[in-house]
């Protein structure tokens, strides 16, 4: 695995949460919305998003139900928890920590500090 | 869509070691994901590129269940020592049982049942605890060692006359669990393991008894007798052994436990053949504990990363 790929990989559980930080999410949705948001940057195989999601499910990070809607097939909604919600806040901290040690090193500045975000 | 079907045909055979309402629910909703993908219009403009293109963002089967599969294993840990740990209990029971009989200076073969009756309450509290977590492998572990111990329990006290509410609490617990274990057999009947895990304990137990039968048919000197004795009687050790090893096997780490097995194997007919000449048969039936040890050694290496954080805080 290239190291790319590693770093992709390390970020799969803030990448879910922040998908359903706001509201509950079915796993090809939660795909779908994780594309749309980094323009096909980000794209993570079904293999890899479902063990992400059970994991966290058993990590109590997320919360899982089945919902039918009538007309249309039955889905299995995500919805993150109080412990998903600060976690997502730790492991972004986390991030923005490691981001701005390693361009800090670099002599850089990285883009998301230059356009303000914190 | 004959690859996508394909797929969940291998995905569903992949996660033969989940319990059957997890491996239903994984299924369920990897098949809303397929149809989901294929209603789609921005996966393409036909269900064929839809389908060529789901197929490859679904990944490879195995690659799912490996997945799943780590996701869940610290269940796999636990499931392991609800097998093996409540039967090195009920030995202790039997051993105490029969402890107490011999101090009491009683007929230890005729009074047997006491210790069956004592070990009971172990046996369903395990079925409670199978049923609870919903786990097909203890469920079917449990059940077997339980059926055994009532049709033997039953079959002694019938031919030693023992009282009728011993046989009435085995025959009434037979009769309850039996039809129950045959469904579970039935349930499971295409997969071999489970298979084999569920009906071995019986029936290496009755080809014990059938063999003991066949000996005493025959009027063999007492030297040779006491020789099949003692071989009847390690066959049956060899039987409980297998039978843990199996479990083990079916428990542990997928892409590893092949390899265990067959070091379990070889390690085991190795040291046999180099033993088998000069030492009597009585004295090789603790080698049969080699069987499970490189398969426990095995699981105790893939999994130290759920005991280490304890190991090391205590």
């Amino acid at each position: 695995m290239s190291k790319l790929q590693q770093l992709r990989k390390g970020s799969t559980t803030l990448l879910i949460l922040s998908v359903l930080e706001q509201e509950a999410k079915y796993g090809y949705q939660i795909m779908r919305e994780l594309e749309r948001r980094s323009e096909g940057y980000f794209t993570m195989t079904a293999a890899l998003l479902y063990p992400a999601l059970h994991r966290l499910e058993k990590d109590g990070y997320v919360k899982s139900e089945w919902q039918h809607v009538p007309g249309k097939r039955r889905r299995k909604y995500y919805t993150i928890t109080d412990a998903g919600k600060q976690a997502l806040v730790d492991s972004t901290q986390e991030w923005q920590t490691f981001f701005g040690q390693l361009f800090g090193v670099l002599n850089k500045q990285p883009t998301f500090a230059q356009e303000g975000l914190s | 869509m004959k690859s996508l079907k394909a797929y969940l045909a291998g995905l569903d055979n992949e996660l033969n070691t989940f319990n059957p309402s997890e491996r239903d629910e994984i299924l369920s909703e990897i098949e809303a994901h397929i149809a989901d993908g294929l209603e789609d219009p921005q996966m393409g403009r036909s269900k064929e590129e839809r389908g060529a293109k789901l197929l490859a963002e679904l990944g490879s089967a195995s690659e799912m269940a490996d997945g799943l599969y780590h996701a869940h294993q610290s269940n796999r840990w636990l499931e392991l020592l609800l097998a093996l740990v409540p039967l090195l209990m009920i030995r202790v029971v039997w051993f105490i049982t029969i402890m107490v009989l011999t101090e009491q200076k009683v007929s230890v073969v005729e009074h047997l049942y006491v210790a069956h009756l004592a070990a009971m309450p172990i046996y369903l509290l395990m079925l409670k605890v199978a049923s609870q977590r919903k786990s097909r492998v203890l469920t079917l572990w449990w059940l077997s060692w339980t059926i055994l111990y009532l049709i033997e329990s039953l079959l002694q006290g019938i031919v030693l006359q023992r009282p009728i509410w011993a046989l009435l609490i085995f025959g009434i617990g037979l009769s309850f669990s039996a039809p129950f274990f045959a469904r579970q057999v039935w349930q499971v009947r295409r997969r071999g393991t489970l298979l084999a895990l569920a009906t071995l304990p019986i029936v290496l137990w009755l080809a014990g008894i059938g063999q003991k039968w066949l000996f005493s048919l025959e009027a063999p000197s007492p030297e040779a007798f006491e020789e099949r004795m003692l071989f009847w009687i390690a066959l049956l050790n060899g039987a409980f052994y297998i039978t843990l090893a199996a479990v083990i096997f079916l428990l542990s780490e997928r892409r590893k436990r092949w390899f265990y097995l067959i070091a379990s194997i070889g390690i085991y007919l190795t040291i046999i053949t180099f033993l088998w000449a000069p030492l009597p048969l009585f004295y090789l039936m603790p080698f049969w504990l080699l069987l499970p040890l490189p398969l426990i050694a095995g699981m105790l290496i893939d999994y130290r990363h759920i005991y280490r954080h304890w190991l090391v805080s205590s």
